[in-house]
C-alpha cells in the first residue's frame, strides 16, 4: 500500500521541485522504466520482455495555387514482444501496426549465443542496409519521417526470412551481421518492380513467400572504434524471385527463358555514417544498387525498372540546450540534404523518366524531453529533375519508444 | 527515496544471478581483465566486509564490492560488479575504483545482445577514468555518446553514477 502511495507523492514532489531534483527525477524514472521494460513476468521458461515504439503524424502539403488536404495517421505502432529462455537463448518479435488497420510482423527471430562474439539467427529479420532500415525507432532519427533515400532505394522497413550470423568483435570495435535469406518478388503474373520506388513494391515481409531461386546474402560490418564515430559498409546480391518458377517443365525452354526474363540480378552496396559530438551530430548515407537484366525484365512485364539506383543523404544537427544549463532534455535543429533517383540507368529500351530523379531538403525541430519521447517539426521541399515545379510540405509529429 | 528505486533495481538483479555472484559467474574473465591491468603484480579479490552495523542502521544498498589486495597485503583499489540493461537484455560490466573512488577503469565484459554492443569500446569507457561522486555524469556534456547505442550508453552513465553515489555514500558512513 505504502508503494502505491509512494509514487504519486515522489510526482507532485518533483512537480514542484523542478529546480536541483531534475536530474534525480529522470534517473528514478529511468530505473523504473528499465525494470519494467526487462521483465513482464518470469516464469520456469525464462524472462519475458516488452517495449515499444510508435509515430504519429500530421503532413500538409502546400501549394501556392491550390487547396491540398493534409494527412493526420498514426502511422506505426509497433510492440516489441522477447523471450529469453536462457542467458544463449532469445525470441525476438516486433508487431507492427500500420495506419491503424494494417498488421505486420516487423521481425521475429530465434537468437542462439555461439560464442561471445557470434549469435546464429534464424526467422524474419531486418535486412542490415545503410542506417535506417535497422534503427528506425522515431526518436533515433531527425525529420518526422525516415529519410526518403530509406524509403525509394532501400525500401525500409525491409525484412525476409533467412538465417545468419550476427556478432560483437569487442577487441577490433566491430559488428557484424551475414545472413542468407529470401530475395524480394519481382514477378507474381505482373511486374511488382518499377522506375518510381525500385524493388519497394516486392518486399515479401515473410508473408506466405515465394522463394524460387538461391537465397541471397547481405552483410554489414560497422566499426566504432573511434570516439563518437560509428560507420558502416554493407552489400548484398541476389536474384529477385518469381512465380513463374512454380510447376515449371525443365524441358520447356521457352517457358524457363520467360521464367529467366521475370527475374533480375540485384547488387546494393551501402556506406554509412554517424557522428556525435557534445551537442554536434551529423550523419550520411549512400547506396548505390545495380540491377542487371532490366532490358529483359521491362519488355515481358511492360514495367520501367532502372538498371542502376543511386541516392545519398547528408545531415548535420546541433542540440540547442547544449547551449543552456539544461542537461537532459534535446532540442535539436537539422538540415537533411537528400539526392536519389530510382532511375540513375536505364537499359537501352527503356525511357529515362527524370521525376524518379529527385532531391529533398528537410529543415526541422527535434525535442526531446525524455529520451524515448519526440515532438517534431520540419519543412520539406521536394524538387526533381523533370520540371521546375518545387513542392513543399510541412510535417508534426509525435515518437515514442519504450 | 531515489536509494529505494535503487534498491528495487538490484533487488530485482540479484534475483537475476541465480544465487551466484556477477564475480563468480565472469570469473575467468574478470580475472583476464586484472592480470591485464596489474601485469606481473598479483593481486588478489577479496569481498569487502561491511561494517554491518552502518549498513543496518543507514538501511544502505550493499553493492557487489570487492578489495583488491597486493602480494604484500596492501588493498590497492576497489573493484565493483554491476549488471545494467540495454535495449532487450541485460550486460555485465566492471568498474575499478582507486582508494579515493575515483574511476580507474571500466570494462564491458559480457554484451548479450547485438544492439548496443558499442559501448564496450575502449575509446567509449576511456571517458569516464577520474570520475566519482563530486559530478553527476550527463551524456551530451561530460560523456559523448554513441548514436545507435543510446539505450545502453544512457545505462552505463546512469548505472555508474548510482555505483559512485553509492560508494561514496558507504564510505561516508563508515560502511567500508
Amino acid at each position: 500500500m505504502k508503494s502505491y502511495l509512494t509514487i504519486p507523492l515522489i510526482a507532485a514532489l518533483f512537480a514542484l521541485n523542478s529546480g536541483h531534483v531534475k536530474a534525480q527525477q529522470t534517473d528514478s524514472l529511468t530505473s523504473l522504466n528499465n525494470t519494467f521494460r526487462n521483465t513482464l513476468y518470469t516464469s520456469k521458461f525464462g524472462i519475458a520482455q516488452v517495449g515499444g515504439y510508435a509515430q504519429i503524424d500530421y503532413n500538409q502539403p502546400l501549394s501556392p495555387t491550390e487547396s491540398l488536404n493534409g494527412k493526420l495517421d498514426v502511422h506505426r505502432l509497433v510492440l516489441f514482444l522477447g523471450h529469453k529462455f536462457s542467458d544463449r537463448l532469445n525470441f525476438i518479435t516486433e508487431i507492427e501496426i500500420e495506419h491503424v488497420k494494417e498488421i505486420y510482423i516487423e521481425q521475429a527471430m530465434l537468437e542462439y549465443k555461439l560464442t561471445d562474439w557470434m549469435n546464429l539467427r534464424a526467422g524474419l529479420m531486418l535486412i542490415p542496409m545503410g542506417i535506417v532500415n535497422e534503427y528506425h525507432e522515431p526518436p533515433s532519427y531527425n525529420g518526422v519521417e525516415r529519410p526518403n533515400l530509406d524509403k525509394y532505394i532501400v525500401p525500409t522497413t525491409w525484412r525476409e526470412l533467412g538465417i545468419g550470423l550476427a556478432g560483437n568483435v569487442q577487441s577490433a570495435s566491430l559488428n557484424y551481421q551475414i545472413y542468407a535469406l529470401n530475395g524480394p518478388l519481382g514477378y507474381d503474373g505482373a511486374a511488382r518492380f518499377r522506375g518510381s520506388d525500385g524493388i519497394r513494391k516486392g518486399r515479401q515481409k515473410g508473408a506466405e513467400s515465394t522463394f524460387s531461386a538461391n537465397p541471397n546474402f547481405v552483410a554489414k560490418v560497422n566499426y566504432f572504434g573511434l570516439l563518437g564515430l560509428n560507420i558502416g559498409v554493407s552489400g548484398y546480391v541476389g536474384k529477385s524471385q518469381s512465380t513463374l518458377y512454380s510447376g515449371l517443365d525443365h524441358s520447356n525452354k521457352e517457358l524457363l527463358a520467360q521464367a529467366d526474363s521475370s527475374v533480375v540480378n540485384l547488387g546494393m552496396f551501402g556506406l554509412d555514417a554517424r557522428y556525435q559530438k557534445r551537442g554536434f551530430e551529423a550523419r550520411g548515407e549512400l547506396i548505390y544498387t545495380r540491377i542487371n537484366n532490366t532490358d529483359q525484365y521491362n519488355a515481358f512485364t511492360g514495367s520501367d525498372l532502372g538498371s542502376a539506383m543511386f541516392g545519398y543523404f547528408a545531415e548535420v544537427g546541433y542540440n540547442l540546450l547544449s547551449l543552456t544549463k539544461v542537461e537532459d532534455q534535446r532540442l535539436v535543429a537539422s538540415v537533411r540534404y537528400e539526392k536519389y533517383d530510382t532511375q540513375w540507368k536505364v537499359d537501352a529500351n527503356t525511357e529515362m523518366n527524370n521525376n524518379y530523379n529527385r532531391t529533398d531538403i528537410t529543415i526541422g525541430l527535434h525535442y526531446r524531453p525524455v529520451f524515448g519521447v519526440s515532438f517534431k517539426a520540419d519543412y520539406q521541399i521536394f524538387d526533381n529533375a523533370a520540371d521546375s515545379e518545387i513542392n513543399n510540405q510541412l510535417n508534426f509529429g509525435v515518437g515514442v519508444w519504450f | 527515496m531515489v536509494l529505494n528505486y535503487i534498491l528495487l533495481v538490484s533487488l530485482f538483479l540479484n534475483l537475476d544471478n541465480g544465487g551466484q555472484s556477477i564475480y563468480q559467474k565472469n570469473l575467468k574473465k574478470t580475472n583476464k581483465v586484472l592480470s591485464k591491468l596489474w601485469e606481473d603484480q598479483s593481486v588478489s579479490v577479496k569481498p569487502i566486509e561491511f561494517n554491518e552495523e552502518v549498513i543496518k542502521k543507514y538501511q544502505l544498498d550493499t553493492p557487489e564490492l570487492y578489495s583488491l589486495v597486493s602480494g604484500t597485503g596492501e588493498q590497492v583499489a576497489y573493484l565493483c560488479m554491476r549488471e545494467a540493461q540495454s535495449k532487450a537484455d541485460t550486460y555485465t560490466y566492471l568498474i575499478i575504483y582507486n582508494s579515493t573512488l575515483q574511476v580507474e577503469h571500466i570494462e564491458v565484459l559480457e554484451y548479450r545482445e547485438n544492439y548496443g554492443g558499442e559501448i564496450s569500446s575502449k575509446r567509449f569507457l576511456r571517458q569516464f577514468k577520474g570520475s566519482s561522486s563530486s559530478k553527476n555524469l550527463v551524456v551530451g556534456s561530460d560523456i559523448d555518446g554513441i548514436t545507435g547505442a543510446t539505450i545502453s550508453v544512457k545505462s552505463l552513465v546512469h548505472s555508474l553514477n548510482n555505483s559512485n553515489s553509492e560508494l561514496a555514500k558507504l564510505k561516508e558512513l563508515g560502511a567500508i
